[in-house]
C-alpha cells in the first residue's frame, strides 16, 4: 500500500510517500519546500511567510515526492492530508490540493490531525509493537506545547498545556531579546554548549503547580528584565542561552515525570519541532529511563522533527483501519482542531 | 482621543481589558503596539473573558492569526493576529486579512499592528504598551 502525504499547516509545504509492507513503514520520498531549489524555477525568494508562495510550490513539491519515490498517481492507494490545527489560509492550500487530487485520481482521502502526527512520526523509526499503550505524550513546537494521555493510537486527552507562549516561540523571541538570528531554536542550543547554565538565575514558571501546564511568556519576559541595560558579551550571551534553555528543559522535564508518575503509561512519546534540541531529547532519555524503567521512550528522529508529511502519511496510515469510508467533499479545514 | 491606565501586574491588564471590552463595537479593529513581553496578549486574553470565549488564547505568533468563537450577540468572532513574524504587509493580505476586516460580525485584535500600518482601516483602536521601571508595571494608553 502506498499513501501520499501533504502538510501545509504553517509555514512549510511538504509532501511524501510512504509504502506499508506487512505493517512495516518504508518512506519512499519526503520533501519540505525549504529543502527545494523553487527559487530558480519559480523565480524570487521563499518567503518566511509562505501563505501564498505555498499555493505556487505545493504542485512542485508533490511532483518531487512521487519522482523521488518513482511512484505514479495510479500507484498511490490513499491521499492524507493535514486538516487543522494551523493556519486557516495555510491548511486550505494543502487540503484543497488533496481534494482535488482525490477527485481526480480517484483515491480516498484521509483527514490527520497534525499534532496526534507529531506524536505518531514516532512510528516512522520505531518498532511497531514497541510503542505499548497506554502512552504520554509531549509535543513541543513553535505553536504547541502540550501533555497528552493516549489510550491507543486514536484516543488522545490532552492532560496540560502552555497556558501563553508555546515553547519553540519562546527560543525564538528570546533570540530576539539577545539579538540572535532566526530560528531561534538551533542558535540557542549552539550557544548553549558554550555556556553556563547556573550563572543566571531564571524563573522555572509553574514549576511547582500540581497540574500538567506551562507557561513560557515569563520566562520571556524573565530574560527581558534581566538584561535591560547590560551591554552583553559573547560569553554572558551563551550563558544566558545555556540559563533559559535549561529552564525551558526543566519545567518541560518536570511536568512530564509529573505526568507518567500520575497516569502510569507503558510509553512516552515526544513530538515536535523543539524535540530537535538536544538537550531536551538526552534529558528526557536519562530522567525517563531513570525514574521508570519500564516506560519505553520514543523520540523522532531529526528530520521527523519539524513539520513535514511523512508523519503526516504514517498518522493516516492507522486511520484507515478504524475508518474505510471518506468522502473528500466533506473534509474542512479547522485552524482550531483540537485533538 | 487619548486615555492613559497604569497597570501593576498581569491581571490587571486583562482587567482593564475587560472593562474595555463594554465599549466595543462590532466590526471594531484594535491595533496592539508594544516591546516584547509588554502585555498585549495578557490584554487580549482579558477581552476573550469578556466575550466569554471558551478556549485559552494562546500566543498566535507562530500561526499568525487564530479565530475564537465568542458567545456575544453582536460580535461572534474575535480574530486574534500577530504580525511579530512578518517581513512585510502583503503576506498579511495573503492570509485574507482583509476578509476578515470587512466581515462586520468580527472584532480584530492585532499585536505588532505598527508592522502593517497601511492596511488599517479607518477608526482603528490604537493601544500602546509600554514596560516601566517597576517589572510588573505598564503603561497603557489608548487612542480612539
Amino acid at each position: 500500500m502506498k499513501i501520499l502525504g501533504i502538510e501545509t499547516s504553517c509555514d512549510e509545504t511538504a509532501a511524501a510517500v510512504l509504502e506499508i509492507k506487512q505493517s512495516k513503514f518504508n518512506l519512499l520520498s519526503n520533501i519540505v519546500s525549504s529543502q527545494i531549489k523553487t527559487h530558480a524555477k519559480f523565480g524570487g525568494i521563499v518567503p518566511e511567510v509562505a501563505a501564498r508562495m505555498q499555493s505556487e510550490t505545493i504542485l512542485p513539491v508533490i511532483d518531487q515526492a512521487l519522482k523521488q519515490a518513482a511512484t505514479k498517481p495510479h500507484h498511490i492507494n490513499y491521499i492524507a492530508v493535514t486538516h487543522g490545527p494551523g493556519l486557516i489560509t495555510s491548511l486550505i492550500v494543502g487540503l484543497e490540493t488533496a481534494k482535488t487530487l482525490s477527485f481526480a485520481w480517484d483515491k480516498p482521502l484521509i483527514p490527520v490531525n497534525h499534532i496526534a502526527a507529531h506524536l505518531l512520526a514516532n512510528y516512522l523509526s520505531a518498532k511497531p509493537s514497541s510503542i505499548k499503550y497506554p502512552a504520554v505524550g509531549l509535543i513541543v513546537s513553535g505553536g504547541h506545547t502540550q501533555l497528552v494521555l493516549m489510550k491507543n493510537k486514536s484516543n488522545y486527552k490532552i492532560i496540560g498545556q502552555s497556558v501563553d507562549d508555546a515553547v519553540g516561540e519562546a527560543f525564538d523571541k528570546v533570540a530576539k531579546i539577545l539579538g540572535l538570528g532566526y530560528p531561534g531554536g538551533p542558535i540557542i542550543s549552539q550557544l548553549a554548549q558554550q555556556g553556563k547554565a547556573n550563572v543566571t538565575k531564571l524563573p522555572r514558571p509553574m514549576i511547582s503547580q500540581p497540574n500538567f501546564n506551562f507557561s513560557f511568556s515569563g520566562l520571556k519576559t524573565a530574560v527581558l528584565y534581566s538584561i535591560k541595560n547590560k551591554k552583553l558579551n559573547q560569553n554572558q550571551i551563551a550563558n544566558y542561552c545555556a540559563s533559559f534553555q535549561q529552564a525551558c528543559v526543566d519545567v518541560l522535564l518536570s511536568k512530564t515525570l509529573r505526568a507518567i508518575k500520575n497516569f502510569q503509561p507503558k510509553s512516552f512519546l515526544l513530538g515536535g519541532g523543539v524535540a530537535a534540541n538536544p538537550l531536551l531529547r538526552k534529558t528526557l532519555q536519562e530522567k525517563i529511563s531513570k525514574n521508570f524503567e519500564s516506560v519505553s521512550i520514543h523520540i523522532p528522529e531529526l528530520r521527523f522533527t519539524g513539520d513535514n508529511a511523512a508523519m503526516i502519511a504514517a498518522a493516516a496510515y492507522f486511520q484507515i483501519k478504524n475508518n474505510k469510508k471518506n468522502n473528500f467533499k466533506n473534509i474542512k479545514a479547522n485552524p482550531n482542531l483540537s485533538l | 482621543m487619548t486615555k492613559k491606565y497604569t497597570t501593576n501586574s498581569p491581571t490587571q491588564t486583562s482587567n482593564l481589558a475587560k472593562k474595555f471590552a463594554n465599549s466595543l463595537i462590532t466590526g471594531s479593529v484594535l491595533a496592539l503596539i508594544g516591546e516584547l513581553g509588554a502585555g498585549k496578549t495578557q490584554f487580549t486574553k482579558g477581552l476573550a473573558q469578556q466575550f466569554k470565549i471558551k478556549n485559552p488564547i494562546t500566543s498566535p505568533t507562530f500561526v499568525l492569526l487564530k479565530p475564537y468563537e465568542t458567545k456575544n450577540k453582536f460580535i461572534k468572532q474575535l480574530i486574534h493576529i500577530d504580525c511579530y513574524r512578518l517581513t512585510n504587509e502583503q503576506e498579511l493580505i495573503d492570509i485574507g486579512f482583509n476578509e476578515f476586516v470587512q466581515d462586520k460580525n468580527n472584532l480584530i485584535v492585532i499585536e505588532w499592528a505598527d508592522k502593517i500600518k497601511n492596511l488599517l482601516p479607518a477608526g482603528t483602536v490604537w493601544i500602546k504598551f509600554k514596560n516601566t521601571r517597576k517589572p510588573n508595571s505598564r503603561q497603557i494608553s489608548i487612542t480612539k
